[in-house]
């Protein structure tokens, strides 16, 4: 079951996964040739500054793979009313985790591309002495990024449905208008305060808040 | 339909004419006189305005009465009008953590530094498109002292506590030999020294383009003595950076827009790395010490934990060069307190590498509950 569920998903999303990989292959190398063209490689602050835009693509890269992959199969099948799934011989839950899971699993993909990418591009470039290459960090940072930001993605899909984009633009203009109220009346922002419950460790998202350099001190 | 025409056209050229009186006309070169004059009006202006700012701090040192609110030794003063029954319960509980904090530091002397003067105290309101007023309070030390801190909405007791340590730190360096402070360009640190602090030290020793910082980076006691600006240099140039240095320190900063010369040479340096160009350049400003200050800071730092809460008045008593005089405050030997200050910087370095077991554990139990969640709906 599983494996018809996986290869169902690699069906719809080969296209999309295919241009994660490419870019996860090609962009950091391009990135850090461009940037290595502008700035003097012995001056480390500004290599530094080129690691710190590359890493800013990976984060935007996993959070871009993530959405693309909890999204797609919930519109492909809620456009068919979900017939598919609810007339398979498994509950909708058993059902919803195997897609779940086929998600997380094609997430390897881009993340297997980023490890690639990343030793090609440091092997490649010149390593200031007192810093070092983290190819494999970079990777692994980006598949629990990735996973956290595929399985938040999925939940609100899944719980809010076919109402999933107006629940997130709600809750967007709801952020700003608290936000607007609270700083117009004098208080302490609750929306940070919020957030760094969201982005610093343990919570979910603090995984996107850490240092994604592949070259690094 | 013809007169309205006409109407608008006239009213087009009237606005075209008073856009062309208004608009801005095109810079023309000054005379030397020119400029001197306004430099003058400049400096007179600038002059008038510090003059202002001393005559509103002597007005409030004696508009404010004197026993307004004290803890411990330190003393606040205020109008209560001004301040009111809140702030000044804030205040209060503010000064008394931001004493022990200090008492950390500074040990028995914090009473004789909290005692060299009081903090005057103003809170301001603002109503301006606002629904409701909002606070902002500042804090400055009555005899000048050259420091004041303001506290923007919303005034909480830890942003009044930092305030108020920050005072008593710029209390703390007028007691501390002056060669000390020079070296360290700041205030004597009144709080402890954070993670972060010590992260962005590890990032400045490791991102330093001095070739000094990297032989300090690779374990040499005596390299970080010289990093950190402690030890006296001959050629600060050729002993602190290696030629691809210079290059770097010529293309951070940029010459003046008429020293033609200048920027022909900055030119000559950068791109066809012309190292004698570069040398006379470097040579032409002061060499700057590799580390910053805020990394010397954490050295400073480092020396009064170290000497525990007698090493505050060790290092008022200290005589020497700052280095002894930090040794002296830590009670440990000068290449022991480097050491050790190495070690720290070291160990704090960020870290790039993958998530630790514990963090991957977290990870993977929030993208599990997420899943689960997620079924728990049907369609």
């Amino acid at each position: 079951m599983f494996g018809q569920v996986l290869y169902t998903q690699w069906k719809w999303a080969r296209t999309e996964l295919f241009l994660y990989v490419l870019a996860a292959f090609l962009v950091p190398t391009v990135i850090i040739r461009i940037g290595y063209s502008q700035v003097d490689a012995y001056s480390i602050s500004n290599v530094l500054g080129v690691m710190g835009f590359a890493g800013a693509f990976f984060g935007v890269l996993a959070l871009v793979c993530a959405f693309g992959l909890a999204w797609r199969p919930y519109i492909i099948d809620a456009s068919l009313r979900h017939v598919g799934p609810l007339s398979l011989p498994v509950p909708w839950a058993t059902f919803v985790r195997l897609r779940f899971l086929a998600g997380a699993t094609l997430l390897l993909i881009p993340t297997i591309a980023v490890l690639l990418g990343g030793v090609i591009a440091t092997a490649t470039s010149v390593v200031p002495a007192t810093l070092h290459a983290y190819p494999g960090g970079v990777a692994i940072r980006f598949l629990f990024a990735s996973l956290i930001a595929y399985s938040a993605g999925f939940l609100l899909q899944y719980v809010a449905g076919k109402h999933a984009v107006r629940v997130a633009i709600g809750l967007f203009f709801l952020v700003i208008a608290v936000e607007l109220a609270v700083t117009l009346l004098g208080y302490e922002s609750m929306v940070l305060r919020v957030w760094n419950v969201f982005t610093t460790w343990p919570g979910p998202f603090s995984i996107f808040n850490a240092r994604w350099m592949l070259i690094d001190v | 339909m013809c007169d309205l025409t006409s109407r608008r056209r006239s009213w087009f050229v009237a606005l075209t004419l008073v856009a062309a009186a208004t608009s801005p006309r095109p810079a023309h070169a000054q005379s030397t006189g020119e400029l001197r004059i306004r430099l003058l009006a400049a400096t007179r202006h600038g002059q008038i305005l510090k003059d202002s700012v001393k005559a509103l701090h002597e007005m409030r040192t004696l508009e404010f009465p004197s026993d307004s609110l004290a803890t411990s030794e330190l003393k606040f003063r205020f109008l209560k009008s001004n301040v009111g029954a809140d702030l000044q319960a804030t205040l209060q509980a503010a000064g008394t953590h931001a004493m022990s904090v200090a008492d950390s530091m500074f040990g028995d002397a914090v009473r004789g530094i909290a005692g060299t003067t009081s903090i005057l105290a103003t809170r301001s309101r603002s109503r301006f498109g606002q629904f409701s007023t909002v606070d902002m309070v500042t804090l400055e030390l009555a005899d000048g002292g050259g420091r004041s801190t303001l506290i923007r909405a919303p005034v909480t007791q830890r942003k009044l506590e930092d305030g108020i340590l920050d005072l008593l730190g710029t209390m703390a360096t007028a007691r501390v030999p002056s060669n000390v402070i020079q070296w360290a360009g700041g205030w004597v640190p009144s709080r402890r020294l954070t993670h972060e602090t010590w992260e962005d030290a590890a990032i400045d020793l490791a991102s330093s383009n001095a070739a000094i910082a990297r032989t300090c980076y690779s374990g040499s006691v005596p390299a970080c003595e010289s990093a950190l600006g402690l030890t006296d240099v001959h050629d600060a140039l050729s002993e602190w950076y290696a030629p691809e240095g210079w290059r770097i320190l010529v293309s951070s900063w940029t010459p003046p827009k008429d020293a033609y010369s200048v920027i022909a040479d900055r030119a000559e340096c950068i791109e066809k790395k012309a190292t004698q160009v570069c040398e006379r350049l470097a040579r032409s400003r002061p060499v700057p010490i590799p580390l910053s200050f805020a990394t010397r800071s954490t050295l400073f730092g480092l020396a009064l934990e170290r000497g525990g809460r007698p090493a505050y008045s060790r290092l008022v008593g200290a005589k020497g060069t700052p280095l002894q005089m930090l040794s002296t405050a830590a009670g440990v030997s000068p290449d022991s307190l480097i050491r050790e200050w190495r070690t720290r910087v070291l160990a704090a370095t960020p870290k790039s590498a993958s998530p630790s077991p514990v963090e991957a554990t977290v990870f993977i139990a929030w993208t599990l509950i997420f899943g689960f969640v997620a079924g728990r709906r049907r369609p």
